[in-house]
């Protein structure tokens, strides 16, 4: 391969990766684990079961390559399935019990926030400051389908026509979740002393 | 309401997909809760944009890769199932026709004075000498009322069938044959056009006819 393979786009490197070229997919692998783990992590909330999440994600790319058409930007393909799988765990988790729809005044007061192996992760602890916990505690309290536009927005920054494609809903549909969201996790935030401009 | 829909036209407007953003940002400049809540805004987004992103195991890639692996070798398996079945039955198919003419030459070897002359013949000869034969408008020297010609031999564990009498062959079991042989002018195709029994009975006619002639 005579080009330097970082600069290669997205489509190219799939279309290479799609021929076989294992080279072209590790490179994928590379330039998007961290967004990915990074999206699945603020959905799920552990950050354990967010690499899981993200493993399967990577696998289910690999798997679905050869229908790939480059249509739209490939992070909407990928975080696509990505969010589908979040939602798929976080739908599981609360089979089991594991989590739950927060109520600000009633959860969070009774201390029964959901922030699955967190605090048994020395290394995410080490990670997060006050306001950046503040932030997860939020984001977790939030409907996984206001979670996922916020995240996409603010820290994927992706735009609407974009968000619309991985949710797989309308411009509209994410122009109002998108703004309760907001209004949402700023009242969260603000209860709990973290959102001050 | 009018909050709601104020915070959703600032929302829009910070994105910058605002339909009359002329109209928002006077509002913004004159309404200080729309401005309150554009600032509000701002300082969200500013601190989600800076939440640190994770430290990915440093064996993520590894294990995702070997994922692929496998997956690959799931896909690969099922291939190995398409050629196995065809491959079985092409190793069969040798093993048969081995089998059959290591039969044919033992069969050849301990029969009769007649088989014995008949090995000694080239298939393609004779092939052609009946095909002449035919076509000089001969007659055929075998004669029978009786389709019954081959009789079950159960030597062993298989059931063989011989010639019980030549002289009852049937003439239409010949006639097919015959017909065959002038189509195809092939000594092969007629052995394979044979019902199973037939092979053997057939091949000591054809001898026999041959050597006659």
């Amino acid at each position: 391969m005579s080009q330097d393979i970082a600069e290669i786009p997205d489509w190219d490197l799939v279309e290479r990766a799609k021929n076989g070229e294992m080279r072209a997919f590790e490179e994928l692998l590379r330039r998007y684990q961290t967004p990915v783990v990074h999206f699945c992590q603020r959905m799920i909330g552990s950050l354990q079961d967010a690499e899981d999440v993200a493993q399967e994600c990577f696998v289910r790319l690999y798997r679905v390559l050869p229908q790939l058409k480059p249509k739209a930007k490939f992070t909407t393909v990928l975080f696509g399935i990505a969010r589908n799988l979040t939602l798929n765990a976080i739908r599981d988790a609360e089979r089991r019990g594991r989590s739950k729809t927060f109520s600000l005044a009633g959860d969070l007061e009774k201390g029964e926030w959901y922030l699955p192996d967190e605090r048994q992760d020395p290394r995410r602890t080490a990670e997060m400051g006050e306001l950046d916990e503040k932030i997860q505690r939020s984001l977790l309290a939030l409907a996984p389908e206001h979670r996922e536009v916020i995240l996409l927005r603010e820290v994927e920054q992706m735009d609407y026509e974009e968000i619309a494609r991985v949710t797989g809903t309308l411009v509209g549909t994410v122009k109002s979740r998108l703004s309760r969201a907001r209004e949402q996790l700023r009242l969260r935030l603000m209860e709990l002393g973290g959102n001050e401009p | 309401m009018r909050k709601k829909r104020l915070r959703r036209l600032v929302s829009e407007y910070y994105d910058g997909k605002s339909r009359h953003p002329e109209r928002v940002r006077e509002l913004i400049q004159t309404d200080p809760e729309a401005a309150a809540y554009f600032q509000e805004l701002q300082a969200l987004s500013s601190q989600l944009r800076s939440l640190p992103s994770p430290s990915v195991s440093p064996d993520f890639s590894v294990r995702v890769m070997q994922n692929v692996a496998q997956l690959d070798m799931e896909r690969v398996r099922p291939r190995w199932q398409w050629v196995g079945l065809p491959a079985a039955a092409a190793a069969l198919l040798v093993i048969a026709t081995v089998l059959f003419f290591e039969v044919y030459k033992q069969d050849t070897r301990s029969g009769s004075n007649t088989q014995s002359q008949f090995t000694a013949i080239d298939p393609d000869v004779l092939s052609e000498v009946i095909v002449t034969r035919i076509a000089q408008g001969e007659e055929l020297p075998w004669q029978g009322e009786a389709f019954d010609m081959f009789e079950p031999n159960t030597s062993g564990s298989e059931v063989e069938y011989e010639i019980a009498d030549a002289s009852i062959y049937s003439p239409e079991v010949f006639g097919r044959m015959l017909a065959t042989l002038e189509e195809e002018s092939d000594f092969y195709t007629v052995i394979d056009s044979l019902e199973n029994g037939e092979v053997g009975a057939m091949r000591d006619l054809l001898a026999e006819y041959v050597l006659e002639g």
